[in-house]
């Protein structure tokens, strides 16, 4: 616990003693001001010299260095700095066009991307003003704003864009996001092809159209959700491509910026980006800098004042903020990117291959106890399926009694399975919020209610997937993982990209669970424009995945970020899905424009002392 | 001795060939890769894409001759994680700030763990001895993990007298942000040596030459620093070599916690994120330091015990 927040909070706040006197105080001042002003005349009016009385001036707005009008209750420019933990991960890359899984800290605030989500989850426009789609949903034209300039002076135009996607999809280049774009996902025409060198990247359904601001998608299927997807679509310049290659904004002096901000410096243990004039003037930030710094504890470092903002990483650190009136203030759940931790089987391998077996395991699992007691209330809620509350066509509610937690009629289902089993291994992915401490609860109440022994194992997150993802050399799917712990979340707010991990291992998908039906609707819903019909197959198909139990679902994450009392800006005000504070998946970057709206309020001198 | 050193030296090129050897067999057996997919499975084309990209297709010792046939022609290869920097640069970078926490972790502890030692030894059984070795036994026995711990909370969240790094170089940094650092480095070395000193000294006030050099009258200053000290030097030139390198190699512990850029922390990142560049090259920086540290004790016992003979020589 901070003993100096204490102090602070107590020495900001004013005790009942104090505030009656302050108020009574006052009183007394207005009243007599109000008497006095009564008692006295008003003075007749006199022509007074113009030179003598200077006319009154409205007190002067800050400007900060971009030229943008600060909001009256913010800090001066140079407090305009915010400050966050950092990953602690290595990573060079800082756009998400370059790399995915090897960015840096600060990355994805150098371009505008196609499309944005404002704090409601509501797709915007981004660099994008506009775009329309043939009446085959094939094509897809999206008209760009002519207002966007990169940072060496130059527009930022279609052939940015064209040259982003020919470097995702060159094999060359091995990005490791592939599959965004491919066939199932963002069904770029030929996407799949190049990255598989069979076909050119110059015929990648991705071209210019009439002029530099008019950008065309064809895709191979209809994609309704296509600039949903297309929150991701960060531009690189082409130019800057070219001559210094894809991580060409983690070096000074060859960056480049469209976005809010631009690289001003850069080392693997920290990065300092600085606001950008040259994009267009509603993307350009309040703050002047932004600071990362991979400090290993975020918490400790938050608590001591050094950062602006953190999540709480373990147990000790939640009871932490629950017991601490300032770190309780300053705590968010939001929905995060609707996260859903769950177990899995290899239903290809016996006794998982036996319905009545998965659906009495199903039963077993007590997530009001383990919400209560491992996870607490505040970072999660119980699942009873794989979408999220809020995430676009979830059903939980509807579908709760079909893995309720249920004692007797997982020992009936038992009985009846016919399994005979004494021992199961049940591997947790190391990464998982709590995993190893939920699938211990898990293990114990299979052990005291079916008599099977259950041992636990955590391994590590890359030789989980490896071992969940293994394949044979003819790439039939092989994994060594029976029963397992692990989570997703989205990447785009569509139905298919939640429930297309399920899709089963022979198209591609995560898990040995291959539904015939379960894909069909999948392919029905997916290119489907009519919103209510295309809910209600994936509705249908969540339902399905529910009750075969191929999944046992435990837990909706709802992510507690704390925000230090000054830093404002409409990302902090109350959103319709994140309802305490609206700044929405995935934080503070150009993808949700949260990057150009928060700032840093005028009490930050109460909490701040210096900028690391 | 020309002899026994170039002997010594062709024996370390042979021990760093057999560790990146053995190396290179162990990183790449292990089991999980540094490209595994994190969420969503990737094509096989774009697995191999990746895999081709980074020579991650070929046998390990394929890789392992490479990297051999460029590292003699000082060519230590690229990170996975940082393509824009070569490995030796950002190693460059870490290892300055481990330099620094190192020197001045050694700087205090070692003379004052001496010092103790010898304080301790000659107040024997006083409640003087008794406080030193008390105190020396409490730095050797608790974790330095815990002690990381009360004074993070102690020091940095609640008094706010101290401060993490803010990822700068060590160097770079006001004192506020590695004076605590620097100070339970050194906690452990104190403590150990304090008792070394003591242990030796008692041993060596207990030889006969000693009894001689007082019975002769000469002074007790004499005694202890000419005849004592000089006995005493040996097995704590022993303990300075491994103390030594550890300090030069970094802490892993105290560069996690203090969040302090160095080569322990850099080491566990690239174990985590299977940088196979920066593991190689970090274990042959390691293996050589501690190779040639002996190398040097073994020299520093000819020049303080004239009977020691190196090469076989008696």
């Amino acid at each position: 616990m901070s003993m100096s927040n204490s102090r602070k909070t107590q020495g900001a706040k004013l005790n009942r003693r104090q505030m009656l006197k302050i108020m009574g105080t006052g009183s007394v001042v207005m009243g007599l001001a109000a008497c006095s002003q009564a008692a006295t005349p008003a003075p007749a009016p006199t022509a007074v010299p113009a030179t003598a009385v200077p006319p009154t001036e409205a007190p002067k707005a800050m400007v900060n260095s971009v030229g943008k009008e600060l909001p009256p209750d913010a800090a001066p420019p140079e407090q305009q700095a915010y400050v966050i933990a950092g990953s602690g991960a290595p990573g060079q890359f800082m756009d998400i066009s370059a790399n995915v899984y090897n960015r840096a800290s600060l990355s994805d605030l150098y371009g505008i991307p196609l499309t944005r989500i404002n704090k409601d989850f509501e797709l915007i426009p981004g660099s994008a003003k506009s775009w329309k789609v043939s009446d085959d949903g094939n094509t897809w034209t999206f008209a760009l704003r002519n207002d966007i300039m990169w940072s060496d002076g130059t527009p930022l135009t279609a052939d940015d864009f064209v040259a982003t996607f020919r470097y995702m999809a060159d094999p060359k280049s091995a990005y490791d996001f592939t599959w965004y774009y491919s066939k199932g996902s963002g069904n770029i025409k030929n996407f799949d092809e190049a990255v598989g060198g069979s076909v050119p990247v110059e015929e990648l359904g991705v071209r210019k159209g009439a002029d530099d601001y008019e950008l065309i998608f064809e895709t191979s299927e209809v994609t309704p959700y296509l600039p949903r997807l297309f929150v991701y679509a960060m531009p690189l310049q082409a130019k800057a491509l070219a001559a210094h290659g894809p991580a060409y904004n983690s070096n000074p002096d060859t960056s480049v910026s469209c976005g809010p901000f631009i690289v001003k410096s850069f080392s693997p243990t920290r990065v300092e980006v600085a606001a950008n004039a040259s994009t267009a003037d509603d993307f350009k930030p309040f703050l002047e800098r932004m600071i990362a710094v991979p400090f290993p504890d975020g918490f400790q470092a938050y608590q001591a004042g050094q950062i602006d903002q953190t999540v709480p990483g373990n147990i000790a650190q939640v009871d932490a903020v629950l017991n601490d009136p300032q770190l309780s203030a300053d705590a968010t759940p939001d929905v995060g990117d609707f996260r859903t931790d769950y177990f899995f089987f290899d239903v290809t391998k016996p006794p998982f291959d036996n319905l009545k077996f998965r659906q009495a395991l199903a039963h077993l699992l007590d997530r009001d106890s383990i919400i209560q007691f491992v996870t607490k209330p505040l970072l999660a809620r119980p699942a009873y399926s794989f979408l999220a509350p809020g995430f676009p066509a979830a059903n939980g509610e509807a579908l709760k009694d079909i893995q309720q937690y249920n004692v007797e009629l997982a020992k009936q289902l038992f009985a009846e399975s016919g399994v005979t089993v004494d021992k199961l291994v049940l591997q947790v992915r190391a990464d998982v919020f709590f995993g190893a401490e939920i699938a211990q609860v898990y293990a114990d109440s299979i052990k005291q209610n079916l008599g099977i022994e259950v041992e636990v194992k955590s391994v590590p997150q890359k030789d989980f997937m490896a071992d969940l993802l293994k394949r044979t050399a003819d790439g039939k799917p092989d994994t060594t993982i029976d029963f397992g712990y692990i989570s997703y979340g989205m990447d785009y707010l569509d139905p298919s990209n939640m429930l297309g991990v399920m899709k089963g291992s022979d198209l591609g998908g995560r898990h040995t669970w291959n539904n015939k039906q379960f894909q069909d609707l999948l392919a029905e819903a997916g290119p489907m424009t009519n919103i209510d019909e295309r809910t209600k197959l994936y509705q249908d198909a969540e339902k399905l995945m529910v009750e075969e139990c191929a999944f046992v679902w435990c837990l909706h994450r709802t992510p507690v970020n704390l925000w230090k009392p000054y830093i404002k800006g409409v990302p902090m005000e109350p959103g319709k899905i994140n309802t305490n504070r609206g700044v929405a998946w995935p934080g503070v970057s150009a993808f949700n424009g949260a990057a150009s709206e928060i700032y840093i309020g005028n009490n930050v001198l109460e909490y701040r002392k210096s900028i690391p | 001795m020309a002899r026994y050193i170039l002997g010594r030296l062709a024996g370390l090129a042979f021990v760093l060939l057999a560790v990146s050897f053995l190396t290179f067999f162990l990183m790449y057996n292990t089991p999980g890769g540094p490209f595994e997919e994190l969420n969503q499975p990737l094509s096989a084309e774009a697995k191999a894409n990746i895999l081709r990209k980074y020579g991650l297709d070929q046998p390990f010792y394929v890789n392992w001759w490479n990297w051999i046939t460029k590292a003699v022609q000082g060519d230590f290869g690229i990170s996975y994680f940082y393509p824009n920097t070569r490995v030796i640069d950002l190693f460059s970078r870490y290892w300055g700030s481990s330099l620094m926490l190192g020197a001045l972790a050694v700087a205090w502890s070692f003379p004052l763990g001496v010092a103790l030692g010898i304080i301790a030894a000659l107040k024997r059984n006083t409640i003087i001895d008794q406080v030193i070795t008390s105190v020396a036994l409490f730095t050797v026995t608790i974790p330095i993990i815990s002690l990381i711990f009360f004074s993070i909370a102690i020091f940095i969240i609640g008094l706010r007298w101290f401060g993490f790094n803010n990822g700068q170089p060590l160097y770079e940094q006001p004192p506020n942000t590695w004076v605590l650092p620097v100070f339970i480095f050194g906690l452990g070395t104190v403590g150990a040596l304090t008792r070394y000193t003591r242990s030796g000294m008692l041993d060596v006030l207990g030889q006969d030459y000693i009894r001689t050099a007082r019975a002769k009258g000469l002074r007790r200053s004499v005694v202890i620093g000419k005849h004592a000290m000089r006995n005493m030097l040996i097995p704590l030139v022993t303990i300075f070599g491994p103390v030594l390198a550890n300090a030069v190699t970094g802490s892993t512990f105290v560069e996690i916690t203090f969040a302090i850029p160095g080569v322990g922390r850099f080491f566990l990142e690239s174990i985590y994120t299977r940088d196979y560049p920066i593991i190689i090259f970090t274990v042959i920086i390691g293996a050589t330091i501690l190779t040639i540290s002996n190398l040097l004790i073994d020299l520093a016992y000819t020049l303080i015990d004239p009977r020691v003979r190196l090469g076989g020589s008696h």
